[in-house]
């Protein structure tokens, strides 16, 4: 026969009421955060993988705030190459016109000031893409190992300065000699129509769209990379929501389970407690006269 | 005569009853007392010698219902269990210090990157800069919250242990003082009291949580005990005090050991290794580091540029500092030698300077027999003249006077013909006062034999005398470098070399083509403020990786050991539950045997006083009859 001793049952029942007190807790503590993972210890498995896709959708962050940049400088910058290319057919039509002998003197002078009108516009759209002191070949991080410009190579760069400064001296009057001597001759470049057929030359040439330093190649060329957003944006839309999800698996409670494990736990506590009440009243003593 | 004797022998039925009642109650009192092994009478009839007949009955001894093997499983699966519920108090803490995955330091961690982000892709955004500054102080304060609480709980490791130390050399004491109560009881003819075995088995059991010991109890009940290190703790009636610096073998001193050289050790210097990168970028302004090393891979100097994030700030005074100064004015050159030493030379740094300083380290001689001040000439132990300080003029002219063929440059120069350099050359040599425990080479240099980092403390701005070499020295004491040199000093070499490792890698910059900043861009403004912000921004995105991985398996071990750990604890809880239900099975109180005991001394003890009843009324009838 087995002796059972006095302080077995309450030592049972001490051990037993404590499991089911910290499942009850836990549980708890499951349903009021809505986590299963709330320290590495709750599954060291997860835990870092959680960790890892945190991270990954933290990144997604970066890459998107990188991609709406990037998309908006690609687009000023394609836009601004796209105004320049325009004004450059502007010259064209204009040079053709200089060509033409039938024009007077007083026709030429009026193209000339068109001309020069252009000119100034084209060096301020130069300008506004010279970013100065921000640098050029600057570029930024769109998705793991992809990069996007987010301003002119200094290639590029080099090639709009070029062409402001060769179609300056195509255009503009200027000192034939000393600078500083007002009486010195001028040279003006567009009086003749010779000096219309150098302009239109450069012009053309700056409109072969073989030629990779082009405006308009550039312009096409910055805003292949703009349509390259949508298609990046999208993948990594797709990516994101599966990344959230596997976050959330890994992570979150399965609230339904959770609360179903609630109502076991506080069911085998209150029946440990009741068995426990009833059997810690049971001696032989109460018996004894 | 018969009828005395009868009264006689009822009396001692009587007082053996009793006597017995007296057990009965003591088990029923004891009933919940720990440790406490139920008692039972022996009885036995009194014979006289020689006697004839029954003569009455009396108490032979006292006993306890004890299992000498159960008592010793119940002390081995203790220190086991101690052992690993005191580690899995600690683990816990740890584990929670570490907070959920995703939040907490990792989180700022995000927050950090996410910042230098934003000013790797635009430096020139204040809002952005300042965000970094803001999200680095986070990162920092953190890291540094994080430090203390495991400093925390070292130090509570450390109070504890010392407190189990007081308490074994206690029991001991206690131990010895039972053997004592033993050996009077047996000298005195009688048995060993239960009492005092069960006192020695308790003392017993709690030292086997304690630490783990060697048990060996002798046939007369005396115990001789020892750590299984092999430190006597009790010998007889001697006990020997447990000296602090003995290792614990098990129990809760064998898991206290294990925290401090293993477990918590290894978290510890984890979480200050791998994490301290981020202290680093914090206290250091996450300078830049440029380096050279020679074909052989030797670190020939290290480039240090006080720019990077401190820049991120432009004001007037950094942007002078990097603009108009050329990046100079905060620069430095670090000659490391093959035996560890810093030679600092001073700004402004040239690519001539560096020239010279790489020539200076090609020619093979070791930094540990040189010694300079500004103004003097620099000699070897030998008093050979290695740099005149004649020839430093400020007009800036080098002299080497040992002739040797050193590639610098693509170029194969001379030595041994004046260097002409643009600027002053100084040599300074960075002394230290041993702190990481090297060995002593003497003249108060020190080597060492791996490729830790070595020092690359605050910039040079000025000639340096002996007092500003003092200077210097107790400033790098109180760096963030010294601290981690320290930690080296205390045993987490491994892992905080590790982690210095991915703070330069982090950083590092080879391209010795940055010595040509600052850039001017075509139209002559000199325009790299912006572009060195992003270009530190840059540098630390680069090494990002290697954090966040640090960071994801620091997160995987911590939770790894606490549940291999609780998987341990669940099992030695069952056995020892296990071996507990064992024991009150032999020797717990069973409060209806103790019932039906005391019902069945009622009984008897009525029986004998029934007895002296019939007897006393035998006497009487007789009395009568005379």
């Amino acid at each position: 026969m087995t002796r059972v001793a006095f302080d077995s049952s309450y030592r049972t029942a001490t051990d037993q009421l404590g499991i089911a007190a910290s499942r009850l807790q836990t549980s708890q503590e499951q349903l009021g955060s809505g986590r299963r993972v709330m320290k590495s210890s709750d599954d060291p498995i997860a835990a870092p993988k959680i960790l890892q896709l945190s991270t990954s959708l933290g990144r997604m962050d970066e890459y998107d705030n990188n991609l709406n940049f990037a998309e908006e400088r690609l687009s000023k910058l394609s836009d601004h190459l796209s105004r320049i290319g325009d004004l450059l057919g502007n010259l064209k039509e204009l040079s053709v016109q200089g060509i033409n002998g039938t024009y007077s003197a007083q026709d030429r002078a009026a193209m000339r000031t068109s001309a020069q009108s252009t000119l100034d516009v084209i060096n301020g759209f130069v300008a506004a893409i010279d970013e100065g002191q921000f640098g050029v070949d600057r570029t930024t991080l769109v998705s793991d190992g992809t990069k996007m410009p987010i301003s002119l190579t200094s290639t590029d760069l080099a090639a709009l300065k070029g062409l402001s400064a060769d179609l300056g001296v195509l255009i503009k009057n200027r000192p034939a000699d000393d600078p500083d001597d007002p009486d010195a001759a001028q040279i003006e470049p567009l009086s003749t129509a010779a000096g219309w057929k150098s302009l239109l030359a450069k012009i053309n040439n700056e409109l072969d769209l073989t030629t990779d330093s082009s405006a308009l190649v550039m312009g096409v060329r910055y805003g292949a990379q703009y349509q390259q957003v949508d298609k990046i944006r999208d993948t990594r839309g797709a990516l994101r929501l599966d990344t959230q999800r596997v976050v959330s698996n890994l992570r979150d409670a399965d609230i339904g389970a959770v609360a179903i494990a609630l109502s076991r736990d506080k069911t085998v506590l209150e029946n440990l407690q009741a068995s426990f009440a009833r059997i810690q009243g049971m001696s032989l003593f109460s018996f004894l006269r | 005569m018969a009828g005395i004797s009868v009264l006689n022998i009822a009396a001692s039925a009587l007082a053996t009853t009793r006597a017995a009642m007296d057990v009965s109650a003591n088990n029923v009192a004891n009933a919940s007392t720990p440790g406490y092994s139920r008692q039972r009478v022996i009885v036995g009839d009194l014979v006289k010698g020689g006697g004839v007949g029954a003569n009455g009955v009396g108490v032979e001894s006292i006993r306890r219902n004890a299992s000498e093997l159960i008592e010793r499983q119940r002390r081995t699966t203790s220190t086991a269990l101690a052992q690993a519920q005191t580690l899995g108090g600690y683990l816990g803490s740890i584990d929670g210090l570490m907070g959920a995955p995703d939040e907490g330091i990792a989180k700022a961690l995000n927050g950090f990157y996410s910042s230098v982000n934003d000013v790797a892709r635009e430096p020139e955004n204040r809002a952005y800069r300042a965000g970094l500054l803001n999200s680095i102080s986070l990162v920092k304060d953190i890291y540094a919250q994080l430090d203390a609480r495991l400093g925390g709980l070292r130090d509570n490791v450390l109070a504890e242990r010392k407190g189990v130390v007081d308490r074994i050399n206690q029991i001991s004491q206690a131990l010895a003082g039972t053997n004592t109560g033993i050996e009077l009881d047996l000298g005195a003819g009688r048995e060993a009291s239960p009492s005092l075995l069960d006192q020695r088995d308790n003392l017993l059991l709690e030292l086997s949580k304690l630490n783990d010991v060697e048990v060996n109890i002798q046939n007369n009940g005396t115990v001789n005990v020892k750590a299984m290190t092999g430190a006597n703790l009790v010998t007889g009636v001697t006990a020997s005090a447990l000296a602090n610096t003995e290792i614990g073998s098990g129990g809760t001193l064998g898991a206290l050991d294990q925290l401090l050289k293993g477990e918590l050790a290894a978290v510890t210097a984890t979480a200050s290794g791998r994490l301290a990168s981020l202290n680093t970028i914090s206290t250091s302004n996450a300078n830049e580091f440029f380096e050279v090393t020679d074909t052989n891979g030797q670190r020939l100097y290290t480039r240090t540029l006080s720019v990077g994030l401190n820049a991120l700030d432009l004001n007037a005074e950094n942007r002078a500092k990097i603009v108009d100064q050329g990046m100079v004015s905060d620069t430095r050159v670090s000659l490391v030698s093959p035996e560890g030493y810093t030679i600092s030379g001073a700004d402004p740094l040239t690519k001539d300077r560096v020239a010279a300083t790489v020539r200076f380290d090609a020619l093979g001689l070791s930094v540990d027999n040189v010694e300079a001040e500004a103004g003097s000439d620099l000699t070897d132990d030998n008093g050979s003249v290695l740099f005149e300080a004649g020839n430093v003029t400020p007009a800036g002219t080098v002299r080497t006077t040992t002739p040797a063929v050193i590639p610098v440059d693509g170029q194969q120069p001379t030595l041994g013909t004046p260097v002409e350099t643009v600027q002053p050359y100084q040599l300074y040599v960075v002394r230290f006062n041993n702190p990481r425990g090297l060995t002593d080479l003497g003249n108060g240099y020190f080597a060492e034999t791996d490729n830790a980092r070595k020092d690359t403390s605050s910039p040079v701005t000025n000639p340096v005398t002996t007092q500003d070499t003092n200077a210097r020295e107790a400033a790098f004491q109180t760096s963030s470098n010294w601290a981690r040199l320290r930690g080296v000093y205390e045993g987490f070499k491994a892992d905080l070399f590790r982690a210095f490792g991915t703070t330069v890698d982090n950083l590092k910059v080879e391209d010795i083509s940055e010595f040509e900043l600052p850039k001017t861009l075509a139209d002559g403004t000199k325009t790299t403020d912006y572009q060195l912000v992003a270009r530190a921004a840059n540098s630390l995105l680069a090494g990002r990786g290697r954090t966040e991985s640090d960071m994801t398996r620091l997160t995987g071990e911590v939770g790894q050991r606490k549940v291999s750990n609780d998987a341990v604890t669940t099992t030695l809880t069952s056995m020892s539950t296990q071996i507990e239900s064992e024991r009150s099975r032999v020797s717990g109180v069973s409060m209806d045997e103790e019932a039906l005991d005391l019902v069945r001394l009622q009984q008897a003890y009525a029986g004998a006083a029934k007895v002296v009843d019939v007897a006393n009324k035998m006497f009487d009838t007789l009395i009568a009859a005379l």
